[in-house]
């Protein structure tokens, strides 16, 4: 060996030198404790201490779920419909959950506390789609949004939990089939958010979308216009639904509209060896078929109705003919009754969620 | 096993793998350091000192570090620009022993002094042949650039550094 590749190995990458450099560091970051620090960071950790303290007295912090005799430095949202904040303290642990909506309070999340705030994440988005606000088996894009705050304005430590959520969603079979937003809020956004009464991952996105009537979107509903994602894209990590999966699922759905009778033969060739931006292309034909057969059905369901309306008019008919004929007044205004009042049933919605009107489908929605 | 020993285990078995890998998508030697520290402070951070089991370390660490170069991506653009020099190189002479000779009598710092004054991507080819053991078609393949070439750089950048302590 040369003295040119010693002086090499020995000054680059040199694995001695890198561990003890990391060991320094981890022993740092370890014996970082509020009472044995230097005095630089019993300062900085007095200052974050105050300001959680300040910050969970101002925002009514001790509700939910929430353990305070540990400092809070992070909060992260969770943002399906359900929406949800979790307290997390400086080594990740998660201390409260807070349920941000009625949605979000159907769900049991008590025993998550004192978890991995990854993990944590992970379950609730998983519960969440057991209580069927998530159906990764539809034709629908699934958009979570899990945003961080870090109460100590400490950038570093959210880029680590940002990071740290980030490797939990590409390790995750079940997150990988979402598309997840991931949005570091800052505290202003938090303080505005809260002044609003919106959960912060839904205040930030819908910064970008001014709505007339002041209302804010849904994940779901921001995220189903193309152009929106464009909007957020310099200020979030998407990580979107892994290509097999989408596949899979597409595969799935068209199996499911093949038993109603529909040909997929054609989106079937298509989606071999289909790109991603294909299969989203696929799914987007496939949900304009869906939506002009459940249309189609529903004309049907109404041509239906009205000629059972029609049938019941003609029964109606022979019925008055009947009293009619038993010259009966008294009967015969009896079966006028009745027949408005059968009329009236027979036109109403059969209870389908498919045929209700938009409102009474969102009734209950609280986003 | 203590977590420390657990864990310098996992490093030096690993390392190496996680260093090229890290190194062959970053312009700079430091902040390629830099990025290889961050991935085993956080994984010591989240896996180790939480008690942790991860099945596939090497992948596990491989995706950490991606996820860490598409940060560093996001700050800075990267500029690890090439001029066109495959005839300006293509006539050098393979590095005499003279060469060698004269960095033998100099000590290893005064020549890795040398070696960080000269241009990134010929840093980059003497780390990636002297550090990794790479030949030079892998480094031509990694860069995307001719064999001859990179040999031309590499004989040019030993040249240069007997220059620089003569």
């Amino acid at each position: 060996m040369n003295k040119l590749e010693r002086s090499i190995q020995k000054n680059a990458f040199n694995e001695d030198v890198l561990l003890n450099k990391i060991q320094a560091k981890n022993q740092d970051q370890m014996s970082y404790s509020f009472f044995g620090g230097k005095s630089m960071k019993k300062i900085v950790s007095l200052t974050a201490l105050s300001f959680a303290l300040i910050f969970a007295v101002w925002f009514g912090f001790n509700q939910n779920n929430v353990k305070t005799e540990e400092p809070v430095v992070m909060l992260v949202g969770i943002d399906i419909n359900p929406s949800f904040e979790l307290s997390v303290n400086k080594n990740d642990i998660v201390l409260g959950i807070e349920a941000l909506n009625d949605d979000a309070k159907t769900i049991v999340v008590s025993d998550l506390i004192d978890q991995d705030v990854e993990d944590v994440v992970e379950e609730i988005i998983r519960r969440s789609a057991q209580a069927g606000f998530i159906d990764v088996n539809d034709l629908e894009e699934d958009y979570v949004v899990v945003s961080t705050v870090s109460l100590e304005d400490n950038e570093d430590d959210q880029d680590d939990m940002e990071e740290q959520l980030e490797m939990k969603i590409r390790d995750s079979e079940f997150l990988q089939s979402l598309n997840i937003v991931q949005i570091k809020a800052t505290q202003r956004e938090k303080f505005e958010a809260d002044g609003k009464n919106v959960p912060i991952g839904l205040y930030v996105i819908n910064g970008f979308v001014l709505q007339e009537d002041g209302t804010f979107l849904s994940a779901k509903e921001f995220f189903s216009n193309p152009e929106n994602k464009d909007l957020i894209s310099n200020r979030s990590n998407i990580t979107v639904e892994k290509q097999e999966k989408l596949t899979l699922r597409i595969e799935k759905i068209l199996t499911k509209l093949e038993e109603d009778g529909f040909v997929g033969t054609e989106y079937r060739a298509r989606l071999v060896n289909a790109t991603y931006e294909q299969l989203l292309q696929i799914q987007a034909e496939l949900k304009d078929e869906k939506n002009n057969d459940d249309e189609d059905d529903l004309d049907d369901d109404n041509d239906n109705d009205n000629d059972e309306i029609d049938d019941n008019d003609d029964l109606d008919d022979n019925d008055d003919n009947d009293d009619l004929d038993d010259n009966d007044e008294i009967d015969d205004n009896d079966d006028l009754e009745e027949s408005e009042e059968s009329e009236t049933e027979i036109t109403e919605p059969r209870g389908n969620s498919d045929v209700l009107p938009k409102e009474n489908q969102n009734a209950g929605n609280d986003n | 096993m203590s977590k420390k020993e657990e864990f310098e285990t996992i490093y030096r078995a690993t390392f190496n793998t996680i260093s090229k890998q890290v190194y062959f998508k970053v312009a700079k030697l430091e902040d390629a350091e830099d990025i290889v520290q961050e991935v085993y402070l956080d994984f010591y951070k989240y896996i180790i000192a939480k008690g942790k089991k991860v099945d596939n370390v090497q992948a596990y660490l491989i995706q950490m570090s991606n996820n860490k170069l598409s940060h560093y991506y996001k700050d800075k653009t990267i500029e690890f620009t090439v001029e066109d020099d495959q005839t300006l190189f293509n006539n050098i002479e393979e590095p005499s022993n003279l060469e060698f000779d004269v960095l033998e009598r100099i000590s290893l710092d005064e020549i890795w002094a040398a070696v960080k004054t000269l241009s990134e991507i010929d840093q980059h080819i003497l780390i990636d042949y002297y550090r990794f053991g790479y030949n030079f078609r892998e480094i031509s393949e990694r860069y995307q650039m001719p064999e001859s070439t990179i040999k031309s750089r590499c004989s040019n950048a030993i040249k240069q550094l007997k220059e620089i302590v003569k």
